[in-house]
Formats: structure tokens, C-alpha cells, sequence
């Protein structure tokens, strides 16, 4: 069994592998280059993230300014199928 | 008298409150542009002509009645297909969604259907704002107004198209990692990415979310400026002062720090670097300061952006690829599947990265008031030319800036030998547009393209 065959399987994508396997195979190497340029760069100073630094942009926003959580604009409702 | 196809939305809310123009006059006229120009342009998919008709009507009657909504009640609009509108499908352009109708309103849909603005319809998209231009899908990607064998960046392509087009004075897109900038410049109009979180995504289909940006295209940066008014009233981050975005938009450059990554500007095309160089030039002829900045590596910050997009985006899409990858196009797929093989430990490194570079970006932003950075690298390319697409998906500066999450605008600035817009991209601190769009106004107004159309 290869290695791409079996990285497939760990992510289910056994029936994508049999359907496009010279995709799945590209996508496995695609990640490993990404990781390769992020291992290089990281140094060794950099700290874990902390909760406090982890959520930056609505850390910016909720310093900025808050509003009443549930606030709408009346007549209009929301899917709620995003993340605000 | 207005010419109601390539008025701004701003002009065409004055023209309505002095009587120089009516709704149903303007939503009539686009719908015979629309009617002209589509199927060709393909920017979209689904038109909402009767609907859209009835709106005007009632928009009409309320200026008439001097009760109008907002100062775009009447003002035709369209919305990327990935932007709910309550009884609409939202098919994110895409097989998967055929069947979706929206049961509400996205956020954003919400506060443009309460400020009476006219929607015209859905418009195309790549796959889920991220693919590419692909004929795979059930519907033609959209095609460049200025010469259609080209492609019109995106993702949010109908919506550069339709509004470069003659066919909206405005439309909303999204931007993950540079789909609002990138048919912006594509198309010569003005797109603007808000800082994260200015704009609610609420009903908007996301990409990745912690990167996604909701924002307008449109044809001024007053226009931009009017709709970021609109949409982010009352959002946190909004203009802490209480004042208009289109308050100090006519204050000049005199004064402005602008900080130029040259580092960026040496990757570009000649074309593109001339006209990049020759805005800068502008800029402190009229009183900007010019100073030199630097950035971390471009490719990295890409590499980063790129991590995070992908690992996100496959924690969206992770059923559909493995029970019906074979409904997607092929270029969505590729970009998606990646995120599949990444690990918890590569999206953690990739967030931490992520800290890095918001610091190199505040650092840069700490001794001058904007940056002036390329929109894309090259002049856009055939839309079916898939080796030049490839290369030029990296080819942009527009990334860093969902990364780190500060406000960015594209205008245009010129045209390349096959006269085909390019464009300037300037950056900002975060929450304040109000400098940014003044910045991106007083270039508007020195090296106007506005004017320019496309021969259809």
C-alpha cells in the first residue's frame, strides 16, 4: 500500500483517490511542500499561542468597540449559516 | 441629464432626490443592458427581473413621497452567488447547490433590502470563491468586459464584470484571499476589503472563515465609501467617531504617509511596474510623503495564507470530497483536497506564523499611514489560457491582507498594451478606512480611469 493510499484513507478519501488519483496524489504533496516552507521558517523563539493571541482579528474588533450580543436590524433575520 | 449605466450609486441617489431620475427608469435601463450584454458576458446567474421591477415601483413611489430609505433606495445591486437572499438559491456557482434555496436574508442582504436598494440578481462566482474559471461547472464562468478571451479575475467575477460592464452601479463579492481586489483590477472598479470583521457574514457561504471578507465593488471609492457607511453602522469597529466614511474623502494627500514596498513592485511585469511607479510619482506630487517599506517574504505570507485556507476550507468541504468530489470542477477540487492531508500541528504552526506576520504588518503600518502595494503582478491573461492562470494565482499581493486582516482597496490606475486595466492596491491600519478610502480618492481623482468603458 502506498503512502498516498494510505494518507487517503486516514482522510476517507478512499473513493476520491480511486476517482482522481493523480489529484489526490498532488494534494499530498502540495501539503508536505506547504509544511517544508512553514518547518524552515519557524523559529526557534516562537511561543505557543496563547488564547489571549490565538483570536487577533475579533481580539481587534472586540477592543474596537462591542455591541449588544443578538443586536439585528429590525425586519431583518439572519441564516446564521456564517460566524459573526 | 444621468446616464443611468454608468452612473455611481451616489449619483444615482442624487439624481432621484432632485427628479433627474427615477427607479424604475434606471432598473428598466440596466435591465435592457443586462438583456443586451447577457448570455456573453455571463457575469450572471440568475436575474431577478420582475422582482426587481416591483422594487423599483416602491422606490419610486417613496421619493415622491420625499420618504426615501437611505441614499441608495432604488439603486439597482447584485450579489455574488455565495451571498444569501431570502427565496433564492445560492448555488455558490456550483453543481453541490442546484437545489439550495436561502431561507433569509444574509446580513448584508438584509441591510441593503432595509435601504430599498434594487436587487438585480445573482452573480457568478468561482466555485465556492475559490476554483477558478472553469467550464466543468453548470454555469459558464463570466468573461472579461474589455476583451472577452480574457479572464475577469475573482473569484468574484460577475461582479467586477456586471459593474465594469455598464449592467450595476455596484454588487457585493467576497475575499479570502484577494476575490474582491483581484476582478476589481481585472475589470478596472474599485473593490474594497474592509478590515475582518467591519462587514457581517452572517448568510454567507464561507471559504475560510478565519480569512473571509464580505465588501463592495463598485465604480468611486466615494461609492465605497457610501456602502461601508451602510453596512457597518452599528458594527463593532465602525468609524469610532460617529462620522461618515465619506466625510474626509475629499481632504487630498497632502500630508499622507504612504510607505511603498518596492520589494513587491520589483516582482511585477513592466507594464504593471510603470504604472505603478508612475502612481507613486502622482501621489507625491500631490503631497503625499513616500516612504520605502518592507514585508515579510511574499511567498511566505502566501504559503501561510495558504495553510490556513486550505485546512479550513477542507473542514467545510471534507463530506462532499469524499462522497462527490466528482461534482466539483477540477480546479476547486485541487485547491480544496490539499487541506486534507495538513495537520492540526501544521494549521497551529500556520496561526502562530500568522501572529508573526500581523506584527511585521502593524510594524510596516507604524511609521507610515498607508501601503501601497501591487494589486496583481501581471497584466491578466487569457481565460483559457490554464498554464498563465496557474502562474499568476501566486502572482499577487492581495493575500497578506487577509492574513493579517487590515482594510485594502484596488482602483485602476491604467491599462496594459492589450488594453486591459491594471491596478494599484493600498493598504490601511485597521478600522481606519476613513484614511484609506481618502488615500484611494485623492489617486482616483489625479489618474481617473473612471471614464474608460469597454467597447460592447
Amino acid at each position: 500500500m502506498s503512502s498516498v493510499s494510505i494518507l487517503a484513507e486516514a482522510a476517507g478519501l478512499q473513493k476520491t483517490l480511486a476517482d482522481f488519483p493523480a489529484e489526490v496524489e498532488a494534494a499530498v504533496k502540495l501539503a508536505a511542500q506547504q509544511r517544508a516552507v512553514m518547518a524552515e521558517a519557524s523559529l526557534p523563539d516562537l511561543p505557543p499561542l496563547a488564547p489571549e493571541d490565538e483570536a487577533w482579528p475579533p481580539m481587534q474588533v472586540a477592543q474596537a468597540g462591542t455591541q449588544p450580543a443578538g443586536t439585528q436590524p429590525a425586519g431583518t433575520q439572519y441564516a446564521g449559516t456564517q460566524y459573526d | 441629464m444621468i446616464d443611468p449605466v454608468w452612473a455611481s450609486a451616489a449619483e444615482l441617489g442624487d439624481a432621484y432626490r432632485s427628479g433627474a431620475a427615477s427607479p424604475v427608469a434606471v432598473v428598466q435601463a440596466l435591465l435592457a443592458r443586462i438583456e443586451k450584454l447577457e448570455p456573453g458576458l455571463n457575469a450572471f446567474i440568475r436575474r431577478e427581473t420582475d422582482t426587481a421591477l416591483l422594487s423599483a415601483v416602491e422606490s419610486e413611489a417613496r421619493w415622491k413621497q420625499g420618504k426615501p430609505l437611505s441614499a441608495i433606495d432604488g439603486v439597482p445591486y447584485g450579489l455574488k452567488d455565495v451571498i444569501d437572499a431570502a427565496g433564492q438559491p445560492t448555488t455558490c456557482h456550483s453543481k453541490l447547490r442546484l437545489n439550495h434555496i436561502a431561507a433569509h436574508d444574509a446580513r448584508v442582504t438584509g441591510l441593503l433590502r432595509q435601504a430599498g436598494a434594487v436587487l438585480m440578481g445573482k452573480l457568478a462566482t468561482h466555485e465556492f470563491a475559490l476554483g477558478g474559471p472553469s467550464f466543468d461547472l453548470p454555469f459558464p464562468p463570466a468573461r472579461n468586459p474589455w476583451n472577452r478571451d480574457y479572464h475577469p479575475g475573482g473569484s468574484s467575477s460577475g461582479a467586477g464584470v456586471a459593474v465594469a460592464a455598464g449592467m450595476l452601479p455596484f454588487a457585493l463579492g467576497t475575499d479570502t484571499a484577494g476575490s474582491i481586489r483581484n476582478p476589481a483590477g481585472a475589470c478596472g472598479v474599485v473593490g474594497l476589503k474592509p478590515t475582518y470583521g467591519l462587514l457581517p457574514r452572517d448568510g454567507v457561504f464561507p471559504l475560510a472563515p478565519s480569512l473571509d471578507h464580505v465588501g463592495p465593488l463598485c465604480r468611486s471609492v466615494a461609492d465605497a465609501a457610501l456602502l461601508l457607511d451602510l453596512l457597518s453602522e452599528g458594527r463593532p469597529g465602525h468609524r469610532s467617531d460617529g462620522n461618515s466614511y465619506r466625510m474626509d474623502i475629499d481632504s487630498g494627500l497632502a500630508g499622507i504617509r504612504i510607505g511603498v514596498v518596492q520589494a513587491f513592485i520589483d516582482l511585477c511585469e513592466s507594464q504593471v511596474a510603470k504604472a505603478l511607479q508612475h502612481a507613486i510619482a502622482v501621489l507625491r506630487d500631490a503631497g503625499a510623503v513616500i516612504a520605502p517599506v518592507d514585508l515579510p517574504d511574499l511567498a511566505f505570507l502566501q504559503t501561510v495564507n495558504r495553510v490556513i485556507l486550505q485546512a479550513e476550507g477542507w473542514s467545510i468541504h471534507a463530506g462532499d470530497l469524499r462522497q462527490r468530489a466528482g461534482d466539483y470542477a477540477a480546479s476547486t477540487r485541487k485547491r480544496l483536497l490539499p487541506g486534507a492531508f495538513l495537520s492540526a500541528e501544521d494549521l497551529l504552526q500556520a496561526q502562530r506564523q500568522r501572529r508573526r506576520m500581523i506584527a511585521a504588518m502593524q510594524q510596516a503600518l507604524s511609521g507610515v499611514d498607508i501601503l501601497l502595494v501591487p494589486n496583481s503582478f501581471d497584466p491578466i491573461c487569457r481565460i483559457d489560457d490554464e498554464v498563465a492562470l496557474q502562474h499568476g494565482y501566486a502572482r499577487q499581493a492581495r493575500a497578506p491582507f487577509n492574513l493579517t486582516g487590515h482594510p485594502a482597496i484596488a482602483l485602476p490606475i491604467g491599462f496594459c498594451d492589450q488594453g486591459l486595466p491594471i491596478s494599484v492596491q493600498l493598504a490601511g491600519r485597521y478600522f481606519d478606512e476613513a484614511l484609506l478610502l481618502r488615500a484611494a480618492r485623492g489617486l482616483e481623482q489625479i489618474v481617473s480611469w473612471r471614464e474608460a468603458r469597454p467597447n460592447l
